[in-house]
């Protein structure tokens, strides 16, 4: 009979509403939206930078000149190499964030620590690149010196404060800190580093590849 | 075996206990502040020096004007360097920070949070903003600025201008993480307050637009540094930095002032406001066509003096003046349904919105009428009503808004009458200044930078010349009023506390949070005060 409990059913308990325990309230994403909006202003910065880039690399090209002056060179290799050095990070990036999450504290440590070490490789290669091309900042400038040294070392000053990001969420890792659920802080940090690894690919093809 | 002893000796005395550090005091407490009330208030507060600053330069340029065919009463090579001082007070030092200000001082509250988002960060933006602005000036003063003869203090403005841009970015990242990450429980987006929301949509336009012009510096930067191959000193920067505040790019500055405009005219109504989400649409709808860096024209060369517009032919230019139109009607209609609904309280607040939105509409029909190729009105003076319309609108905005939330920010209000009587007069000067260089626009008379032979008049001199001064007292009655009420804000900010210092003061009925006091009420719809009190009135 519906509502009438057998000696095999449960007993139904009245629910108190005051006892029940209060599920943890969920922790506002504070740094990764911040994180977002920087990422984006970041972006904008770039967008803006390449839109002069490409307006004043028209206007030689219609002039029927070449876009570089004569005796500058881009090498291909260091700053592809910088691309893929960048892109293996992404996949260190993504393994500390996976640790953090687990709160496997010692892989992400480990795994921030390569991240970190790929982007200092980078830097090292930009600057190499910079040896190499023969686009004096002193003395005989060029519009082109001008544009590439602008953006591209704007790109690493990028990645530096993303490498100081990074280590300074591994050091509040270290101190127990943005690890298991509360992992909200390596992943902002792994947010602005891929972001920083999307603007390289894309000055990597339009201004290293392309010329 | 091994037995441990773990009595304690019983010479060991209890560790001392530390005092907690007392509390900074004086200049200590205002530098190492985080209180998202104080670094709201000196960003408004700073931002009125600016103005009057702007006030200033655009009082010369004002008076140059009077006279056509000659430039008498300052330097030509200083016209360029007036011009973008009075611009860049006026946009970057005065009205994006004093926007900034009310929302780190305001939205925490609207939305239930102790505190902004990043609070030492928003701390850093302010004296970023503050330490960048003097040097800004600093430059000008030592011949620096576009067309300054000084490329070391040229130099030294454009880095300052990208440090000021900097802050009002990372200021505006604090405001809109507030407005996204930090509302209380129970108040989801659609029921965020209209100025909250507004901040957000503004604040994530200004984050993709602010650094499009730093790129423009940047690179700007190292080549009169290093160069100069791009660009020189003169004009030439001047027309590569004003896309930022020509349209569309202009209205990007206004879209906060919707939404102080949308939570002031419902409390003055006593109701609630018509299609809250529907308002909260056309702000947003209003944010994306306002969008506007796509018109930033890069390095093209041109000469001396001439506005570098490259985009004005464009289907883009065209459709988005006429499209932002359309928000700012259907929200102008939305308040009026409002006020007619509601019973109606003349109180200070409307008055500087009511003035506001007016002005914002008459400088969307004018923005309109302005991307008519036939009327041929580009580079005339009406482009540059165009700015004065909006950012006037703007500036009638920002007062709506201080005088509205005086309460909250200095538990003072201000006098109701003086008030309402300076935003009837400011009312008077935005339309006394802007609309005469619409007139004189259709006379043809063009926007002059660089000197007499780049300011031809073809028109009707006799006629331009009465409209330039029936413009130049607009402006003057602007400074006035804008000096009457840095006078009334002093009075408000520095007078004693209008409350005993336990409750919140509500001179207005509001509607939203920052009314509530600290008890906050359950939030079951946009306006939880006026439910509760509402609801507390169907009781009694």
């Amino acid at each position: 009979m519906a509502g009438t409990a057998t000696a095999n059913e449960p007993q139904l308990v009245p629910l108190h509403l005051d006892e029940v325990p209060v599920a943890p309230r969920r922790r506002p994403r504070v740094l990764l939206i911040g994180t977002s909006f920087t990422a984006a202003a970041s972006v904008a910065v770039f967008v803006g930078l390449l839109a002069i880039y490409f307006s004043v690399r028209a206007q030689v090209l219609a002039t029927g000149e070449s876009w570089l002056p004569g005796g500058a060179q881009i090498p291909l290799s260091p700053g592809s190499m910088g691309m893929a050095t960048l892109g293996m990070s992404l996949v260190t990036a993504q393994w500390a964030v996976y640790a953090g999450r687990r709160a496997d504290r010692g892989h992400a440590y480990f795994a921030l620590f390569w991240t970190i070490l790929f982007g200092i490789a980078h830097v090292t290669q930009i600057g190499f690149l910079w040896t190499q091309w023969n686009l004096p900042l002193n003395g005989d400038v060029t519009a082109q010196a001008v544009l590439l040294f602008t953006i591209l070392g704007l790109h690493v000053a990028m990645v530096a404060a993303a490498l100081i990001f990074l280590a300074l969420m591994l050091l509040r890792s270290l101190g127990g800190q943005f690890t298991g659920p509360d992992a909200e802080g390596l992943s902002a940090a792994v947010l602005y580093w891929y972001v920083t690894v999307a603007v390289y690919s894309v000055l990597w093809y339009a201004i290293l590849i392309a010329k | 075996m091994t037995v441990t002893d773990t009595d304690a000796p019983a010479e060991v005395t209890s560790a001392p206990t530390l005092a907690p550090p007392p509390p900074a005091t004086g200049f200590a407490s205002l530098v190492g502040s985080g209180d998202h009330n104080r670094i709201g208030r000196l960003f408004v507060g700073t931002s009125f020096l600016f103005l009057l600053v702007s006030a200033v330069a655009g009082g010369l340029l004002g008076v140059e004007r009077i006279d056509t065919t000659d430039i008498g009463v300052i330097e030509t090579d200083v016209v360029a360097q007036l011009f973008n001082l009075h611009a860049v007070s006026g946009v970057f030092l005065f009205l994006v920070p004093a926007l900034l200000g009310l929302g780190i001082a305001v939205v925490p509250r609207q939305v239930g949070s102790p505190t902004v988002a990043f609070p030492r960060a928003a701390a850093a933006a302010y004296w970023s903003y503050l330490v960048g602005g003097g040097i800004v000036m600093a430059a000008f003063l030592a011949d620096g600025g576009p067309g300054g003869g000084d490329p070391d203090a040229v130099a030294l403005y454009v880095a300052a201008m990208i440090m000021v841009l900097a802050s009002l970015t990372l200021a505006a990242v604090c405001v809109a993480t507030t407005g996204l990450a930090l509302r209380t429980d129970g108040m989801s987006l659609r029921r965020a307050p209209l100025f909250t929301w507004s901040t957000i949509v503004a604040a994530g336009l200004w984050v993709l637009t602010l650094p499009v012009l730093g790129a423009v510096l940047l690179l700007a930067y190292v080549d009169i540094r290093y160069g100069p191959t791009l660009i020189d000193s003169g004009g030439q920067l001047h027309v590569r930095m004003a896309w930022a505040w020509a349209q569309p790019s202009v209205y990007v500055f206004a879209i906060p002032v919707l939404g102080i405009i949308g939570d002031v005219v419902p409390v003055a109504a006593r109701t609630r406001l018509t299609q809250h989400r529907v308002a909260m649409g056309a702000i947003a709808a209003f944010g994306l066509f306002s969008f506007g860096a796509w018109a930033m024209p890069g390095f093209e060369p041109t000469p001396d003096g001439e506005l570098l517009l490259t985009y004005v032919d464009e289907v883009p230019f065209v459709a988005l003046s006429f499209l932002v139109l359309l928000p700012v009607l259907a929200l102008a209609g939305l308040l009026a349904d409002t006020l007619r609904r509601g019973g109606l309280r003349l109180v200070s607040p409307l008055v500087w919105s009511v003035a506001a939105l007016l002005m914002l509409l008459a400088g969307a029909a004018n923005g309109a009428l302005v991307s008519v190729d036939p009327l041929d009105l580009i580079g005339t003076t009406a482009t540059s009503a165009q700015t004065h319309y909006v950012t006037g609108a703007a500036v009638l905005g920002i007062l709506a808004g201080i005088v509205h939330w005086a309460p909250v920010l200095w538990r003072r209000a201000f006098p109701d009458v003086a008030s309402a009587a300076l935003g009837l007069g400011a009312l008077l000067g935005v339309i006394l200044l802007s609309l005469p260089d619409v007139v004189s626009g259709f006379l043809d008379q063009v926007v002059r930078l660089g000197g007499p032979g780049a300011d031809a008049s073809s028109g009707d001199v006799d006629a331009i010349e009465a409209l330039n001064i029936a413009s130049f007292a607009g402006g003057a009655l602007l400074a006035l009023v804008a000096l009457g009420f840095v006078g009334l804000l002093l009075k408000v900010a520095t007078g004693a506390r209008d409350d005993d210092g336990d409750e919140e003061l509500d001179p207005w009925g509001g509607h939203t949070l920052e009314w509530a006091g600290a008890d906050l009420p359950p939030i079951t719809s946009e306006a939880p005060v006026y439910d509760a009190r509402h609801a507390a009135e169907v009781d009694a």
